[in-house]
């Protein structure tokens, strides 16, 4: 057994044990803290339980004039094909709503008055004000509204509503 | 005389039977080569969408470095953050993509060698480890799992030794074992799992459902829940391929490949199927090497 051999094993060793002890609810977040490049992976897929819904994203443009736009959906990805079964670009966009919300909804439930300057507002802000627009706009504000799997007939339910920021 | 030659024909016809069951009995070099190039075809396609899908990764775009860098202090300035910046920030990324294509490309076609070179092994690894840094968001489970069998081979590729790669598709076995195992004690822990909702609920999405799916669910909820008992058993009983008859653990295996095919179809979630099969090779190599025999 040669010294290679020996840190090769403990690299292995650690690294399974951290995999083990992320799925342990203390240990998780400082564990993340410290994996910046998400080399410990958390295998509990769509459990205890999944998603339950679609996020959808709704913007508003404040006029110039003081006018309000109207409500406008936004499609971060294009919808299902075929052929998604092995080739799937826009899986990503879809993915990245989703765990911006899904950050964003624990900062909602802690209440955090900080949530402005959090990374998943920020996310989605940094989205929407991107967006091409033909008019010039003083403000813009983003909603996530959720839709349910189970009875897809009702109607989206709103979650989150931001403020207005300057364009 | 008789007596041997019934037994010789008795062996004849053992070996008969046998040789079927000695199928997919990998030799390390097929394991580590096949493990390498189903884990690149999945870093390959991956690469590709994101140059194809390159709107996602502009400043603007939902996994933007602008806002993912403010994330921590070392990203957002210094040394560390700019030189990060010079291989993640936008138009840089599309090189960096194309580059993780070309290496993903070459050990997935190219010569069995080539999956022994830490230099073509390593470069790939970091490349695919280098985007969780731009952003925590757009990643999932068939990342972590192309990441965990790309960076095992690089660590065995630079030790080099034959323990070393011993331990490297240990580890990746290990991992595939942990995946299905985790997962699978984790839906037994949800109610809507245990009751069949959940499944009518996730195939009722569209980030990862199917419209005729999840119509179909809805009007056979029995389905469904025969269906989530199916998946969370076969997750949960993972570990039994290393000690049941290795006929059973090569189907085993292959409903496995089934599962993967089923959920790119309907989940769409394409290069998990890539980056689970390249776990496969693996476990079949460690699964001879189990001190129960059959």
């Amino acid at each position: 057994m040669t010294v290679g051999d020996v840190i090769a094993a403990c690299t292995f060793a650690a690294w399974a044990g951290c995999t083990l002890l992320v799925h342990v609810p203390a240990l998780k977040l400082p564990i993340r803290r410290r994996d910046v490049c998400a080399l410990v992976p958390e295998w509990n897929f769509f459990a205890p339980r999944p998603a339950e819904g679609d996020y959808v994203l709704l913007h508003r443009d404040h006029c110039i004039d003081g006018s309000l736009a109207p409500w406008r959906e936004l499609r971060v990805a294009a919808p299902r094909r075929w052929w998604n079964a092995a080739w799937n670009p826009t899986k990503r966009n879809r993915k990245a709503l989703f765990d911006a919300v899904t950050e964003l909804a624990l900062h909602v439930k802690e209440e955090d008055p900080t949530i402005i300057a959090s990374i998943p507002y920020l996310t989605l802000l940094n989205y929407v004000s991107g967006l091409p627009r033909s008019l010039p706009v003083a403000r813009t504000q983003f909603l996530l509204m959720m839709t349910a799997a189970d009875a897809p007939d009702d109607p989206p339910r709103p979650m989150f509503l931001s403020s207005a920021h300057d364009l | 005389m008789a007596l041997l030659a019934q037994a010789g024909a008795l062996d004849l016809i053992g070996s008969r039977i046998a040789a079927p069951f000695s199928i997919g009995v990998p030799t390390q070099e097929i394991a580590w080569t096949w493990a390498c190039r189903l884990a690149a075809i999945g870093v390959a396609v991956s690469s590709a969408e994101y140059l194809v899908n390159r709107d996602v990764l502009r400043d603007g775009g939902l996994m933007s470095w602008d806002v993912g860098r403010v994330r921590s202090r070392w990203q957002a300035g210094g040394p560390l953050g700019t030189t990060l910046g010079a291989v993640v920030a936008y138009p840089n990324v599309l090189v960096t993509m194309a580059l993780r294509l070309v290496l993903a490309v070459a050990l997935a076609v190219g010569a069995e060698r080539l999956a022994f070179s830490a230099w073509l092994t390593l470069p790939t690894a970091l490349l695919l480890i280098v985007m969780p840094l731009r952003t925590r968001y757009g990643h999932d489970g068939a990342d972590q799992m192309g990441a965990v069998v790309l960076v095992s081979l690089s660590i065995g590729n630079l030790v080099a030794t034959p323990l070393a790669r011993d331990l490297a598709l240990g580890f990746i076995a290990v991992q595939a074992v942990l995946a299905y195992t985790i997962a699978g004690l984790a839906k037994l822990k949800g109610r809507g799992w245990r009751n069949g909702t959940a499944l009518i609920k996730v195939a009722g999405t569209d980030i990862y459902g199917h419209p005729t799916v999840g119509r179909w669910l809805r009007a056979w909820p029995r389905a469904a829940l025969v269906s989530s008992w199916f998946i969370m058993a076969w997750e949960t009983c993972f570990p039994c391929i290393f000690v049941i008859p290795r006929p059973w653990s090569l189907a085993y295996l292959a409903t496995g490949v089934m599962f993967h095919l089923s959920n790119a179809i309907v989940m769409g979630l394409n290069t998990f199927l890539w980056s689970f099969m390249a776990a496969y090779p693996a476990l079949l190599y460690w699964i001879d090497r189990m001190p129960t025999t059959w």
